[in-house]
Formats: C-alpha cells, sequence, structure tokens
C-alpha cells in the first residue's frame, strides 16, 4: 500500500505536538526508515525554531512550541545555540561583512606588502574611523527600529485589549489591483487619535495561518514590519486584515502597504498591494 | 561511537555485524540511527533522549543474534518499534508516578546538560565557525543574517546567485546548521568536562 504523503503543515504540526498517537507513530516510522523524509522533517524543525526566535509564530503555536523544545536542558541548549547562530550571522552581516564583502576584503588585504606599508596605514586608519561612525549609526538606527517593531508587535497582538476605541481611527484599503481610479485614500491625524488601524481587504481565495505586513513611506528608507496577523470575516466588508499603527509613526506622504499570507511551511503568498496618504 | 551499554561486548558487536558486515557503513549507520532515536524521544518529551537511545540499542543488542538470521526488512524501523515500545513504558510510569505521588517527573536523572555562560557559547561558535569551509561559513552568515520578509528575499536571491532551487538550498543550510550545531554541543561538553576535573 502506498504510504499517504505527509504535506509540510502536517509536519509542523506534528513538531508542535498537535496530532494524535497514530499519526505521531506514522510521522515518526517514516522519519526513521525514509531518508528524504528524514530531511524534510530537519529542516522544517529548523525552520520552526527560526519562526520562534523570530516571534513569528501565532501565541497558541508559541505556547505549543515551548511545551515541546522548551522541557528539558538539552533542547533549552539547542535553542540558545540556533539563537546565538543567527545573532552572529545578523552582527556579521550588519558589519558589512556579507559574503562578498568578505571575498573583497581578503584580495585587498593580498596587495599589502612591507613596500607599500605607508600607503595603506592612513587608508586602514581612515576606513577604521569610518567603520565605527558606521557602526555607531547603525545600532543607533537599529534600536530605534527594533523598539519601534516592538511597540507595533504589542499593538498588533490583542487588537481589542489594547486601546481605547475613541482613539482609534480606522481606514478600509482595497487591494491596489483592484481599486478604481480615483483619489487615494487620505488620513488627516489629530492630536486624539492614537492609533491608526488599517483594514486591508483580502481577496484571494487562499487563506493562510499568518499573515505579514510590510509598511513604507514612498521615497525614504523607513520601513516597519508586522507579522502573525490573521484574517477577519467582517459582516460589513468582507474578509480582511487587520494592523494597528501607531499615529506618531505617520510622517505625511504617500504610503506602500504590502500584504502576504505566510503557509505553515513559513513559505510567503502572492502579495497584495495597498496605498494610502497622510496629510497633516 | 560514544556509548554506556549494558549489554555485553559480543553482542554489541553482532548489533554492528547486523547492521552492516562492513564495520565503517555499520558505524556510520549506527551513528544515524543514534541521533534520530534522540530527536524522537526529545519529540516525546522524554526527560533523557540520549539514555534512552542507549537504551533501545542495548535491548535491540540482546536479540541481535536472533535477529542476524530471522529478520527480514528496514532495521531502521525495526530500532523505531522498539523505541515506541520505551517511549509507551515512559509515559506510563510518568503517568504513575504522578497520579500516586504528585510529584514531578520521578526517577528523572540528573540533566547532563548544564546551562553554559554566552561567552563559551560564543567562543563555541567561533571556534565551531573556522572549522567549517569558507564557502559554507559564508553562506551560513549570508542564510542566517536577515528575519521576516527580507530573510525569504535574501534566500531567493542566494538560491538564484547559486544556480539551486530555494529547496536545494534549504536542504545544504540544513546539514552545514546541524554541522555546526553538532560541533558545537561538542565544545561545551568539552568545555564543561575540562572545567569539572580542573
Amino acid at each position: 500500500m502506498k504510504e499517504k504523503f505527509v504535506t509540510d503543515a502536517e509536519i509542523r504540526q506534528f513538531l508542535l505536538g498537535s496530532v494524535d498517537d497514530l499519526e505521531r507513530q506514522r510521522i515518526e516510522g517514516l522519519f526513521m526508515s525514509d531518508a528524504e523524509f528524514n530531511q524534510r522533517v530537519l529542516i522544517a524543525e529548523d525552520e520552526l525554531i527560526e519562526d520562534y526566535l523570530e516571534q513569528s509564530l501565532a501565541p497558541k503555536d508559541s505556547d505549543k512550541f515551548l511545551t515541546q523544545y522548551g522541557h528539558a536542558p538539552e533542547q533549552q541548549r539547542r535553542l540558545r545555540i540556533s539563537r546565538s547562530i543567527k545573532d552572529y550571522a545578523a552582527s556579521e552581516a550588519r558589519l558589512g561583512q556579507t559574503p562578498p564583502e568578505i571575498v573583497k576584503r581578503r584580495v585587498f588585504l593580498s596587495h599589502v606588502t612591507p613596500r607599500n606599508l605607508r600607503f595603506f596605514i592612513p587608508i586602514a586608519a581612515a576606513i577604521t574611523i569610518a567603520c565605527i561612525i558606521g557602526v555607531v549609526w547603525l545600532v543607533r538606527s537599529n534600536n530605534r527600529h527594533v523598539a519601534i517593531e516592538r511597540e507595533l508587535a504589542e499593538l498588533n497582538a490583542q487588537p481589542d485589549l489594547r486601546v481605547n476605541p475613541s482613539q482609534v481611527v480606522s481606514l478600509v484599503l482595497p487591494p491596489v489591483s483592484i481599486r478604481s481610479v480615483g483619489p487615494e485614500t487620505t488620513l488627516t491625524p489629530r492630536a486624539d487619535i492614537s492609533v491608526v488601524e488599517l483594514d486591508l481587504l483580502w481577496i484571494q481565495k487562499e487563506r493562510y495561518p499568518n499573515y505579514q505586513v510590510l509598511v513604507r513611506r514612498v521615497g525614504t528608507n523607513e520601513e516597519f514590519g508586522v507579522s502573525g496577523l490573521h484574517i477577519e470575516a467582517r459582516p460589513t466588508i468582507g474578509n480582511s486584515i487587520r494592523v494597528r499603527l501607531p499615529s506618531d509613526l505617520l510622517r505625511d506622504g504617500l504610503y506602500q502597504v504590502t500584504l502576504t499570507g505566510a503557509g505553515p511551511d513559513g513559505v510567503a503568498s502572492q502579495g497584495e498591494e495597498y496605498t494610502f496618504v497622510v496629510a497633516r | 561511537m560514544p556509548r554506556n551499554s549494558d549489554s555485553p561486548p559480543d553482542s554489541f558487536n553482532e548489533l554492528l555485524d547486523w547492521l552492516n558486515p562492513d564495520r565503517d557503513l555499520a558505524a556510520r549507520m549506527y551513528e544515524e540511527i543514534r541521533r534520530d532515536l534522540i530527536k524522537v524521544f526529545g519529540w516525546n518529551k522524554c526527560i533523557d533522549p540520549e539514555g534512552m537511545a542507549d537504551e533501545t540499542f542495548d535491548r535491540v543488542a540482546k536479540k541481535a543474534h536472533q535477529l542476524k538470521d530471522s529478520f527480514e526488512g528496514n532495521r531502521k524501523l525495526f530500532f523505531y518499534g522498539v523505541a515506541n515500545n520505551l517511549i509507551k513504558e515512559y509515559r506510563k510510569t510518568v503517568r504513575s508516578y504522578v497520579s500516586l505521588d504528585e510529584v514531578e517527573i520521578a526517577g528523572a536523572p540528573p540533566s547532563k546538560v548544564e546551562e553554559e555562560t554566552a561567552e563559551a557559547r560564543e567562543e563555541c561558535l567561533r571556534t565551531c565557525l573556522l572549522e567549517l569551509s569558507v564557502e559554507k561559513r559564508d553562506l551560513l552568515i549570508a542564510y542566517y543574517a536577515k528575519e521576516k520578509r527580507a530573510k525569504i528575499d535574501q534566500r531567493a536571491e542566494m538560491a538564484e546567485r547559486l544556480g539551486v532551487s530555494i529547496e536545494t538550498l534549504r536542504v545544504r543550510m540544513c546539514r552545514i546548521r546541524s554541522e555546526l550545531g553538532e560541533c558545537i554541543e561538542h565544545c561545551l561538553d568539552e568545555r564543561a568536562r575540562k572545567n569539572d576535573t580542573d
């Protein structure tokens, strides 16, 4: 009898301990006996751990994850190691030592000889100073970014509980692909409004366990992401994904919002785009 | 081959013969099965996955002599069958201890893993990164450098640059990541052992 195919979503459910005993045995048996399946499970597990470390799991899955992976000291250590690897890679990348730069640096250093050392010393000093200034700037800017992303994550974790409704203004945004030609939806923030709620209409047939949003002010580098959002069926507007932004984050200008769904295997769907204007 | 066994050495040799007459291949298979069993016990929230993997080998080793002549089929599945019985026994033990005494998991051995310092972890990470080839190290840094949406874009770009599919890249990275993780764990164990003897 041919073995029923196990999807990536089912593997993830298994890793989160959400399958019955028969299914557990079936998956574990395949894991032991089928090299290809074994690899799929290990990849899925790596990606699940990454999602947990990036706080991309839905709260319910995050709890399940901790029950599965946080109980034994060995597993806790593996999580700490995974965190260290990610942190190390991120800091290397922030310092500009991504692979192509590493290669260039090696080529550059191969030209340094005792004879031309006096030319290289001032250059090296100038590069070092520039690097220090760059790192300080990057760290500051990164800290600000981290603080904003954390605020966004908190604001969107349980939107109904966190904000007084009288301080919220809502905008219903259709995707750019179906919007008729006309003026942009415009928002004029008021002093008494602390939160702007965007209702992003979802017109695709597919549904995803999680959605993520990237908000960008056009023509600038300002960009913020919110993940772990869920679709809601609203009686008046249909299916939408609700995302909340602190109003003091928004400056005058055109904003572009990209919404993508993420499958259980972490693979993102084709995105939908939305736009709105802030004008004071 | 690290192993603490209660079974006599002869039966262990018979077990290796049963796995594969070629001793190198048998040793490799032993390591693979042990690694997979540790995973399985971990997923089942067993408190000492490594000890239970060793217990599985002991039980199979005791039957190795009979198995050599009579067993037909996938050897790894046979190990899983034994491991699954152990899991069931473990669950029963945990359940009965909890219901009778209302205590935490009784009989749980003290953990072999103590929490290491962040400094030790970082040192081991750096040492192990140096053991990877430059190509693997650069790939690893690029692969894990970003998060969320940026991560997806970065990985798609990497796959394109390397001329492979995303799936192939995921497999390759999983192997490098696992190699690095095992090296770091080994390095931390060694440091802990050294500290104990000092």
